[in-house]
């Protein structure tokens, strides 16, 4: 009998040790949580190079990938403070980097790079369809060049600090924007 | 000897298919590097008619320009004279027949010449449209228009500000054009921005003749109607007037963009791959 009730008390003592153990496992687990999410922070520090460095630190974690977007926009802060023609190449390097490492396609990785340091504005252009057909989005497509147009002042102007390129830029999308207007009425007045 | 004779033939056939492929090869080969894509943009028509634009443009300027100054000095002096205030004075009255008479002159030199330059711009119109609609808009896609405009040369000097309207004299923008379209006649791709810019221009040029004839014919209206019109400067008056030198003389407009950027391609800079356009 008292065998029994040592076995039960036991058996009862582990529960409760195992449990507070449990309880006492969960901040602990909190802790690891925490720290895991310091890995994803965004980069901080001023010199782009250096920030490219510590982005990269964060996104080899597979479990950060989801912020790219958010540590590309502080790459790019990043990058207006502290200007360089060379700036382009330094980016086209961590969109490879980003690439090779899964994080984004390929297609993307050109995405971006045609988007903020390059004159074209190929990333908003249909190639699947004529230029009649696309006249119900004309306005849609309009502000889409604009918009580029204003990722190209980042790329081009504030962190190339390339006037000439984004004069270029601004031509094109001058051009551009004509072009498919005058087609368009072309278009409309069948 | 029959083997011999069989051999024979066969080698001639063999000779006779590899000819025949070779001669197919070399007939159909220059005749696909002739078709290179061009753009069909500018007939004939569209150059006859620019000319006939042109000429009618000038000789309205010619007979308008001294007619806007006349015009304008008489309402300054209408104006300085402090003859707005319903002054009966002698002087008065005579600016205001005045300036009833040049109006009246414009008016007649306008209804007589604007015909034949809407004509000349509606067939300018409805040419051009039909070719961009079908060259650019059917046969293109928005990327195509990206790279017919970087494929642009030097020889497109920009006549108006994109988002603006035409700077300069009509009959010198008309003139410009037609040249442009008489040099390049190798059909390059720069020629699609000009056709679209002289589109533009012509399409916005009718509008100016449209409103202009309906300006005219009100005021021949109110000045044939019981004399309401007793010359003084009305706002008609003076909204027709701007119509007339919107439409001959342009508004100048300083381009702060540069028409060419030359750009030097560094090799080991070379992005070409990383581009979308």
């Amino acid at each position: 009998m008292n065998t029994f009730k040592l076995l039960k008390n036991t058996v009862l003592g582990f529960c409760l040790v195992s449990g507070l153990t449990a309880c006492a496992q969960t901040p602990r687990h909190n802790t690891s949580q925490s720290s895991h999410q310091a890995s994803c922070s965004l980069p901080q520090h001023k010199k782009l190079t250096v920030a490219v460095d510590n982005a990269q630190a964060s996104l080899s974690d597979r479990s950060c990938h989801y912020q790219f977007d958010a540590i590309h926009a502080q790459l790019l802060n990043i990058a207006v403070n502290d200007p360089s023609s060379t700036h382009n190449t330094e980016f086209r390097s961590f969109y490879k980097w980003s690439i090779d490492q899964g994080i984004i396609s390929s297609l993307q990785g050109k995405e971006y790079y045609t988007r903020y340091f390059t004159n074209s504005f190929g990333n908003v252009l249909a190639n699947d369809r004529n230029v009649c057909s696309s006249a119900a989005n004309k306005e849609k497509l309009i502000k889409s060049i604009d918009r580029e147009l204003g990722s190209k002042k980042i790329g081009l102007q504030d962190i190339m600090q390339d006037r000439k390129a984004y004069f270029s830029a601004q031509q094109t999308h001058n051009d551009l924007v004509f072009l498919i207007e005058t087609t368009l009425l072309a278009c409309e007045k069948t | 000897m029959i083997r011999g004779n069989k051999m024979n033939i066969k080698k001639n056939l063999i000779n006779l298919a590899v000819c025949t492929v070779l001669s197919g090869t070399a007939l159909y080969a220059p005749s696909s590097l002739a078709i290179a894509p061009t753009l069909n943009l500018f007939p004939t028509s569209v150059v006859a008619n620019l000319q006939t634009s042109a000429a009618s443009a000038e000789e309205m300027e010619n007979s308008m320009e001294s007619i806007v100054v006349q015009m304008e000095n008489q309402a300054q002096l209408y104006k300085d004279s402090q003859c707005e205030s319903g002054s009966l004075d002698a002087g008065c009255a005579q600016i205001k027949k005045g300036l009833a008479t040049s109006y009246t002159k414009m008016l007649d030199k306008m209804g007589d010449q604007l015909p034949v330059m809407k004509q000349a711009m509606q067939s300018t119109v409805n040419v051009l449209g039909k070719n961009i609609r079908t060259e650019l808009g059917k046969k293109m896609t928005m990327r195509d228009l990206q790279r017919v405009i970087q494929g642009k040369t030097g020889a497109i000097q920009s006549a108006r500000k994109r988002s603006g309207k035409k700077a300069g004299r009509m009959s010198a923008s008309l003139k410009k054009y037609h040249s442009m379209i008489t040099l390049n006649s190798n059909q390059s791709p720069s020629q699609a921005l000009l056709a679209a810019e002289i589109y533009a221009d012509a399409s916005e040029a009718l509008d100016y003749i449209s409103l202009l004839q309906m300006q005219i014919d009100q005021s021949k209206i109110i000045m044939g109607v019981g004399n309401i019109w007793n010359g003084e400067p009305s706002e008609q008056m003076m909204a027709t007037v701007s119509s007339v030198k919107a439409l001959l003389f342009g508004e100048v407009e300083t381009d702060l963009i540069p028409d060419t950027l030359m750009q030097n391609i560094d090799p080991a800079k070379d992005d070409s791959a990383w581009i979308i356009d």
